[in-house]
């Protein structure tokens, strides 16, 4: 077994989407921070392409409702971004007092991903959401990739989630990346689960097999393993292990 | 000449007659050990017969109703004849209530036959065990995850590939699509970012349409690809659900198919398990949420008993088995059940529906509903106090209607007083087959046969319990191996002899009769418990007279305040009686107040007044309301007897006004109306009465003196003044003769008068009452008309006369008042 060297991870830094459900992310960070013993940091970004968006004087949005599209306005825009950036900073505080966590939020209006990269920094791990979107042209997976290239990990939490909190922390292992076990071994320790090994040599068709029949509370990987080259790899392990999937860069 | 010499006067009773002795030496036993046990009731055949006839005869409306006074062991007997019926009828059946999978607020009952509930309940719990372990393996196998992935894939592809292929093409026009808290949004690019406002309005203005009218033509696609969303989704839905169904059928149904075997013959069972079959399979996912109910608790999951896994509830069965008496199941009961219900709420009575509250809301469900003594009692014997059922809210309704109907039917006290409905559960009635046995006073029973029409048709065989029985030789024979059997069934101390003659004797002054004894079973047990607590502290191992004795005393002292208050209040002269000495127009009359637990003889003072008038007698009780019915009456006939003995041929030139002094609460009864003659008589004939005497007996308009009640008791009040004044060996009181029989007296106002220093004496006209009081006699009507000279009859006689001749001289139209003359007595 390699040496338990986890990385030093100062925050476990949430990143809330103008439309994503913020209990699973909560959840998945929560958890994490706890076991890594790090602060939760929310950071909601008001992102100015919908404030340009909103300007516009045809500017139209469609709900996934059966009911016409609704004008944007720019006021409602911004009204709208006040109360969900008080919502997530409820339930980030929520979260964190539950877990006895310090925490941070903060609010910053600007272009999302150039806040994003700046936002993160080496002793951080960011939680996105595979959820479907577009933003400009930005996947989510693509956008974890980009985010964790200037911190220590990203937590990639699947849509269709349902959380399984005693289920085993199993790590796909595709080398012997110590800060990988280390942070797995933290987490399995902080919630009493089974620490569970899948050979990530595999294809990957087996491994959403095996994700499948563990029921995994968390998985842990190596962000820069050849398993998570395409973004539908990184969507299809998210989904078969229903639990977040942790890339560290194993670098760090 | 001596009172006692004179033949118009009555002797005084010898003190053989005033107390009945049951002398120990006529029992040839020692003590109550050796005694056999008394097998059955005494002097309760009719009683007993009835309740034998009401357990026998099924047919409907032939419940029981036991009327007896309490203490006179109705209860035993009742316990005592079920018990030997019920040993020869089958058990009662077993019923259940199970989800109704349509109806859910309308729960089924499934009738099964004894014993099968528990079988079919537990059945039910294993085959969900099994299932909980067997479904969730099917969905774990690798070829349904291999389906339920291509579903998810498939779906999940047809959702990409459609919001893919739009944000390509848009992109092509240099468009993108946003994520807005609103919704999606088509936002025109310029740089790869969105364009700003015032970037557009900067646009010429064929730009600016182009780009707006292209928008607009998008936004269409655009919602055509979200609103597919949802219908993709709940596509994918039904698709898993499909899935899941095709898979549990295999594991349910072979699983159900193996319990419904176990009840094959049992229709109602295999409808409930085929309804159930298809609900487990619809709800498949009961079972592949084992152990995620929980997510945030620190602790491992804990698997729930089925039983208590609000997932299953709708599998479970509520057994409604019929129970013994202490709740035991019925299964263990060797015959039909028997149930006294104490406690007859409605609740208690018919069954309830309970709820539990959550998250501040109070919710229920078929396994909540509560069984009540009806349905324990169902196929058995119901044994209810009539009087506990009367005066619980709706409780004697429900009965009634249970009885009327033929079913038990669940309800709420709020259903039935309030007239908006909650949705709550409406339980299928269970048909009712019981045999109900009501008991209470006597009082009751013929108030509900006068007051509730429905009464008589649903309870028609009436046990009467006696009070009392003849007093015999074999009687009290009998009455001895009763005492001996409550001595045993109460583990006190053995009884002697001498004590069980004292217990026979307080039996005899209960009866309030010296030729009957009281059956009133329960005050001869509390009797002796107390006899025995002295025994006791007496440290004897039997229990003798003395203690029975000391038991009475006790008891007595123990109630005895307010007699001795009053008592005291006469000593003392603040009420006025007189125990001495002679008084015109005043005499002792005697009351008795029953406080419930005690009764107790009271002297008071009755006086009269008389002058000139037109006939009235003023009742002064009456006037102010404080006389009842029964004493008014009593003074109207002794006016009768006044005016047709006297006032034959002249009018009644009487004004009279009789009163209790010192009376300042009700009086009723007709028991002082020959006092409150005698009093009447002395006025009028302006003789003194002996204040030495008191009189009790009610008069009759031919001067017959009748019996009352209490006459034990009014005796010893007055002995017990006279007592504490010193006894003069001249006092004494007036009884009806009709009253010796009833005597039965305490021993020391018995030795009292066996000492000559305490007299009774049974009077059977006015006139022999009349002439005891004045030492003179009454005098009789003699062929003239007359009565003899110097008679209290002449005295009167001459007195009404003499009213009738001033009232003619002062004018026959006018009155002594000075009004106009009315017609009356």
């Amino acid at each position: 077994m390699a040496e338990k060297t986890a990385p030093n991870v100062r925050r476990v830094l949430v990143e809330f989407g103008p439309g994503e459900q913020s209990d699973r992310l909560l959840d998945a960070a929560a958890r994490l921070a706890a076991a890594v013993r790090a602060d939760l940091s929310g950071l909601f970004i008001e992102d100015s392409a919908l404030l340009d968006l909103a300007g516009l004087p045809f500017a139209r949005a469609v709900a996934p409702r059966p009911e016409p599209a609704r004008s944007l306005q720019r006021p409602d825009m911004e009204a709208m971004f006040a109360a969900l950036a008080r919502r997530c900073q409820r339930d980030l505080e929520i979260a964190a007092k539950a877990a006895r966590l310090g925490w941070s939020f903060e609010v910053l209006r600007g272009e999302r991903h150039t806040i994003l990269e700046t936002a993160g920094a080496g002793g951080d791990f960011v939680v996105v959401s595979t959820e479907v979107e577009s933003r400009i042209g930005i996947d989510p997976c693509r956008s974890a990739r980009q985010a964790a290239s200037g911190v220590a990990g990203v937590v990639v939490v699947h849509k269709a989630m349902r959380p399984n909190a005693r289920g085993p922390v199993v790590i796909l292992d595709g080398d012997d990346a110590a800060p990988i076990k280390a942070v797995a071994a933290d987490l399995a320790a902080a919630q009493s689960a089974p620490l569970n090994t899948i050979a990530a040599r595999t294809d990957i068709d087996s491994i959403v097999l095996a994700l499948e029949a563990a029921r995994p509370s968390f998985v842990v990987a190596d962000l820069n393993s050849p398993l998570f080259a395409e973004d539908v790899s990184i969507r299809r392990i998210a989904r078969a292990a229903s639990a977040p999937v942790l890339l560290v860069r194993a670098e760090t | 000449m001596a009172a006692e010499e004179r033949p118009d006067i009555p002797a005084a009773l010898p003190a053989s007659t005033l107390r009945r002795v049951c002398d120990p030496a006529a029992f040839d036993f020692a003590t109550t050990d050796e005694l056999a046990a008394i097998d059955g009731f005494i002097g309760q055949d009719r009683a007993l017969d009835a309740i034998r006839f009401g357990a026998r005869i099924k047919q409907p409306g032939f419940n029981l109703f036991a009327l007896g006074p309490e203490g006179s062991g109705r209860l035993t007997a009742i316990r005592a004849i079920l018990e030997k019926q019920a040993s020869t009828e089958p058990c009662g059946e077993d019923w259940v209530y199970v989800n109704n999978f349509d109806h859910p607020h309308k729960p089924r009952a499934i009738r099964l036959a004894k014993g099968l509930a528990i079988t079919f309940r537990d059945a039910m719990v294993e085959l969900i065990d099994d299932l909980r372990i067997t479904v969730p393996g099917q969905f774990e196998t690798d070829d349904y995850r291999s389906r339920r992935r291509v579903i998810d894939e498939e779906f999940e592809g047809s959702q990409q590939g459609a919001f893919e292929a739009l944000r390509e093409k848009v992109a092509a026009e240099n468009i993108a699509i946003l994520r807005t808290p609103m919704g999606f949004a088509l936002a025109p690019l310029k740089g790869g970012k969105v364009i700003k406002p015032e970037e557009f309005e900067a646009l010429p203005e064929d730009e600016r349409s182009r780009i707006q009218a292209r928008l607009e033509a998008l936004n269409g696609e655009l919602e055509e690809v979200i609103h597919q969303l949802p219908r993709i989704e709940k596509e994918r839905r039904n698709r898993i659900r499909e899935l899941n169904a095709g898979i549990a059928e295999i594991a349910i149904g072979s699983s159900i198919a193996v319990t419904a075997e176990r009840f094959r013959d049992i229709a109602a069972i295999q409808d409930f398990l085929n309804a159930a079959k298809h609900n487990l399979i619809k709800n498949v996912a009961l079972f592949l949420a084992e152990g995620t109910d929980n997510p945030e608790s620190p602790f491992p999951a804990i698997t729930r008993p089925t039983m208590d896994d609000p997932r299953f509830a709708a599998f479970m069965v509520n057994v409604f088995a019929a129970a013994e008496d202490d709740g035991a199941p019925a299964a263990e009961a060797p015959c039909a059940p028997i149930v006294h219900e104490k406690n007859p709420t409605l609740g208690n009575l018919i069954g309830r529906v309970e709820h539990l509250a959550q998250m501040g809301a109070l919710v229920t469900n078929f396994l909540l509903i509560k069984p009540g003594a009806l349905h324990r009692a169902n196929g058995g014997y119901l044994v209810l106090d009539a009087r506990r059922v009367l005066t619980e809210p709706f409780a004697w309704d429900a009965l009634k209607r249970t009885l009327k109907s033929g079913s038990i039917t669940i309800t709420s006290p709020g259903a039935e007083v309030s007239p908006v409905r909650t949705i709550s559960l409406e339980p299928e009635p269970i048909p009712a087959d019981i045999k109900v046995v009501l008991f209470g006073e006597p009082m009751l029973y013929y108030l509900l046969v006068q007051l509730d029409p429905e009464f008589s048709e649903l309870f028609k065989v009436q046990a009467d319990f006696d009070t009392e029985i003849k007093h015999s030789d074999d009687s009290v024979r009998l009455y001895a191996r009763l005492i001996a059997s409550i001595a045993k069934s109460k583990e006190v101390r053995p009884i002697d002899r001498t004590g069980v003659a004292r217990l026979i004797e307080e039996a005899i002054r209960a009866a309030d009769d010296s030729e009957r004894i009281s059956l009133r079973i329960g005050h001869v047990a509390d009797l002796i418990h107390e006899a025995d607590f002295w025994a006791a502290s007496n440290g004897r191992d039997t229990v003798n007279a003395d203690d029975v004795e000391q038991a009475v005393a006790e008891r007595r002292r123990r109630r005895d305040r307010i007699r001795e208050r009053g008592q005291e209040a006469i000593e003392r002269g603040t009420v006025l009686i007189d125990t001495d000495g002679e008084q015109i127009g005043q005499v002792n009359g005697l009351s008795v107040l029953d406080l419930g637990n005690t009764r107790f003889g009271r002297p008071t003072r009755i006086t009269a007044r008389v002058r000139m008038g037109t006939g009235k007698i003023v009742d002064i009780e009456r006037e102010v309301d404080l006389g009842g019915p029964l004493h008014s009456k009593g003074v109207f006939i002794l006016s009768s007897y006044l005016a047709t003995r006297f006032a034959l041929n002249r009018p009644m030139s009487l004004w009279a006004s009789i009163a209790f002094e010192q009376s300042y609460g009700g009086v009723d009864g007709d028991s002082a109306s020959s006092t409150e003659l005698y009093a009447l008589l002395s006025a009028l004939a302006e003789v003194p009465l002996r204040q030495d005497l008191a009189i009790t007996g009610s008069v009759n308009q031919l001067g017959q003196v009748q019996a009352i009640g209490g006459v034990n008791e009014k005796i010893e009040g007055f002995y017990d003044l006279c007592r504490a004044r010193g006894l003069t060996g001249r006092q004494g009181v007036l009884i009806p003769v009709s009253n010796v029989k009833h005597l039965m007296l305490r021993a020391d106002v018995a030795e009292a008068a066996a000492d000559g220093r305490f007299h009774i004496y049974p009077v059977t006209t006015i006139d022999e009452g009349i002439a005891l009081l004045t030492g003179r006699p009454a005098g009789a009507r003699q062929p003239d008309g007359s009565y003899p000279d110097g008679s209290i009859n002449a005295l009167v006689d001459q007195r009404l006369r003499a009213f009738a001749e001033r009232r003619r001289a002062f004018g026959a139209d006018h009155d002594g008042d000075g009004r106009e003359p009315r017609e009356g007595v």
